[in-house]
């Protein structure tokens, strides 16, 4: 697993943009089951800022994660317009909230480049890589880290 | 009282003539009763003979025609005796009658039973053989005797008619013999009462005509008609005497007013020598005063009852005198006024004249500005309407505005509800394209086999994309229309509110326009009646110099008499200061002090020179 979701993709993978406070990310289109709607989270005591609560999946309790906030964005607010999406990080999954899915990119030969290296081992743990593309830059997100390993071995 | 006996005893003989007549009357009366009973009886018999007849007739031929006969001389017969019965006043007549009725019911059994045995053929023989035992004896005997009862009374009746009929004509004869005995004595009493007392009056009456008033008049205190004519005849007696002593008086008057007469004619012829000296003298003083010589006195001596006439002649000659010196001197002021008026005359009708121009002028301009002012009360008045038509168009603007928020609101309302449809359709598009995604990530799980799916999961995106941005520009379009359309209503609002205020301006404005109007009209009237004022003035003007004229030809005609009536003054003689004025010691103080006869001023002096007889100049000199 962690080989997978760290590595690059390979050409002819395909990858989803998201919109996170007006910047643009890609998640690995492997890593996602689902994508829905925003609904209320039903919150969780003494849970960290950045988990929201949890939400029912067909049966199934998910956590639900403010992603811009666990990437250091600053808190989201979410609106009827903001999307969830459902990703399998291990053998856990939870619900990531971000502000709006953009898009679906096919990865290509040499679009992803590392990405530049500014002495935090945490921001590349988060990213990556990056893509340029017409509107701008877009990150690929390493969603290995998004909950801490514990949580990730608990689940 | 003679005619009373004469009437009394006709009245009597009357009477007695009158009773005898009903006597015979009634007696006639009676006569008439028996004479029908007498018939009655006759007819009795007669019948009852018939009926015997009849009998034995149907006894013989059995005709049925004979029974008809037989009842009706029954009846005849019965009827012919109960009259009789009835009326007959004796009473054995009527005891007879029932015998004779008697008789006859028992003769009348017997012919019935004839009658009956006629009638059958098997005894028709036995009623034969019974026909000659009915007889008529009894019932003739009876008859006889009441006959002879009626012939008796009717004797009787008639000794009493002659009786009473020859009373009648002695009552007659005697009272008219006793009638005229009486006439003839009255005549003879009458003509001894009347005709001889009036043979006398009538011979007095001769006497006293004749003229001898001393006859005896007869029968005077006679109550009667004679007594009456007798006073009369005295009357005329004593008015005769009465006559001849008033004559005598009248004949004594005469005599004494001839004396007196004699005496008086007399005196008379002294005094008309007097009279002759005093009149004399009055007649030279009256040709002095004729000729206009007021200085003339009467000096002769008068008789002392005509001195008063004198010394009052020359009175009153020295009052004339002093008088014509003052009315001479009088006469020149007057002359000199009356110049001094044809003077102002002059100047006040020219005046008046220019006045009256002046007021013709004012009127036509005021008739100008009538017309101005009434048409600019009219100009008033069509504004009036114009701005009365405004503000009707601004109230109704004011309802379209009305209409137009309503309408905007409504637009509103539509762009609310196309706004809710933009938003399910802009979720429908959001749904679709997480479908869209879900179905993306779904394909790429699939790998290669999902490959086409894929592309069909992208081309759903892309349509949902566009919708959703399709939805957020029309959202964008209709947020932008609700905001114009609030602006709208607002602006529509705020065109309402001017367009009432100015309904109001416009109805502030048609008051002052109706004020204006109604100034206007109230302007032309009082112009009017301005105008019929300066009309009436003009006209008043008008009459004013027509009489300021005349008046001037009378002030002219004035100042001529004047100087004539001072030409008439000099025929006087009246002693040394002639025509000095007495009354106007000095003269009139000139018109300097009056501006208005500065103008035209010579002109007047000289028709008032003109009119000045040559020598009286120096009057007007002063002026």
């Amino acid at each position: 697993m962690e080989t997978v979701t760290s590595r690059i993709p390979s050409p002819g993978a395909e990858l989803i943009s998201v919109r996170i406070a007006e910047q643009a990310y890609a998640i690995d289109i492997m890593a996602v089951r689902e994508i829905r709607g925003w609904s209320a989270a039903t919150p969780l005591p003494h849970a960290p800022p950045h988990v929201l609560g949890m939400m029912n999946l067909r049966g199934a309790i998910l956590p639900v994660i403010d992603l811009g906030a666990r990437l250091g964005l600053g808190p989201a607010n979410p609106t009827a317009s903001s999307v969830v999406v459902v990703a399998q990080i291990g053998e856990a999954q939870m619900g990531l909230v971000v502000d709006a899915v953009s898009d679906i990119l096919t990865v290509t030969e040499g679009l992803i480049q590392p990405p530049p290296e500014v002495g935090s081992p945490d921001s590349t743990a988060y990213v990556s890589g990056v893509m340029t593309t017409d509107t701008g830059i877009v990150s690929l997100l390493s969603l290995d880290h998004i909950l801490p390993p514990d949580i990730q071995a608990a689940a | 009282m003679a005619f009373a006996v004469i009437l009394s005893v006709f009245t009597l003989a009357s009477t007695a003539v009158f009773l005898s007549l009903g006597v015979t009357q009634k007696a006639a009366q009676q006569n008439n009763v028996s004479n029908l009973n007498t018939q009655d009886v006759i007819g009795v018999l007669y019948n009852v003979v018939e009926q015997q007849n009849a009998t034995r007739g149907f006894a013989a031929t059995r005709n049925a025609d004979l029974l008809k006969d037989y009842d009706a001389n029954g009846a005849a017969a019965d009827k012919n005796l109960a009259d009789f019965a009835q009326r007959t006043t004796r009473p054995e007549q009527r005891e007879r009658a029932a015998r004779l009725k008697t008789a006859i019911e028992a003769w009348r059994a017997k012919n019935n039973e004839i009658i009956a045995l006629a009638r059958d053929p098997a005894t028709e023989f036995q009623a034969l053989a019974m026909i000659d035992e009915v007889r008529l004896g009894d019932i003739r005997v009876v008859q006889g005797e009441i006959m002879e009862g009626q012939r008796k009374l009717v004797a009787q009746r008639w000794e009493q008619q002659q009786s009473a009929l020859g009373q009648a004509r002695i009552t007659l004869i005697g009272g008219s013999i006793v009638a005229i005995l009486a006439a003839a004595a009255m005549a003879w009493l009458l003509s001894r009462a009347i005709a001889a007392p009036v043979n006398a009056m009538t011979r007095a009456m001769d006497k006293l005509a004749g003229g001898d008033n001393s006859v005896d008049v007869p029968a005077v205190g006679r109550k009667d008609e004679i007594g009456q004519m007798a006073n009369a005849v005295l009357a005329f007696k004593e008015a005769a005497i009465q006559k001849l002593r008033v004559e005598a008086e009248v004949a004594e008057q005469r005599t004494a007013a001839e004396l007196e007469r004699k005496v008086r004619e007399e005196e008379k012829a002294r005094e008309a020598e007097q009279d002759a000296v005093a009149i004399g003298a009055l007649g030279e003083a009256m040709g002095k005063l004729a000729h206009g010589d007021l200085t003339h006195r009467i000096t002769a001596a008068f008789a002392p009852k005509a001195e008063q006439l004198k010394t009052d002649f020359n009175a009153a000659v020295a009052t004339l005198q002093d008088t014509m010196k003052v009315i001479s001197g009088n006469t020149t002021s007057m002359r000199s006024g009356a110049g001094e008026i044809s003077q102002a005359a002059d100047d006040l009708s020219r005046r008046t004249e220019q006045q009256a121009a002046s007021l013709e002028e004012t009127a036509a301009a005021l008739d100008e500005i009538t017309a101005t002012v009434r048409k600019t009360a009219e100009g008033a008045n069509h504004a009036r309407e114009v701005v009365e038509t405004a503000r009707v168009d601004a109230e109704r603007s004011a309802a379209v505005v009305n209409r137009a928020t309503a309408a905007m609101g409504e637009i509103e309302e539509s762009s609310r509800q196309i706004g809710q449809i933009i938003g399910v359709i802009d979720e429908i598009a959001f749904q679709t394209n997480l479908l869209a995604l879900n179905a993306g990530v779904e394909a790429a799980r699939a790998g290669d086999a999902g490959k086409g799916f894929a592309v069909v999961a992208s081309e759903v995106r892309a349509l949902a994309q566009r919708s959703a941005e399709a939805a957020k520009e029309i959202k964008a379009l209709i947020n932008a229309s609700t905001g114009q359309v609030g602006q709208g209503v607002e602006l529509v609002a705020e065109t309402g509110k001017a367009l009432q205020r100015i309904a109001a301006q416009v109805a502030e404005i048609n008051g002052s326009v109706s004020e204006i109007a109604a100034s206007a009209q109230e302007q032309a009237v009082g112009l009017q009646q301005v105008n019929t004022a300066v009309n009436q003035m003009d006209q008043v003007t008008q009459q004013n110099a027509a009489m300021v004229e005349e008046s001037t030809a009378a002030s002219h005609a004035l100042a001529n008499e004047a100087v004539e009536l001072s030409r008439l003054m000099g025929q006087f003689s009246i002693g040394q200061d002639q025509g000095r004025p007495i009354a106007r010691k000095a003269p009139p103080a000139p018109r300097v002090n009056k501006p208005v006869a500065s103008r035209g001023y010579s002109s007047g002096a000289a028709t008032a020179a003109k009119l000045e007889p040559v020598g009286e100049a120096d009057t007007w000199e002063e002026f």
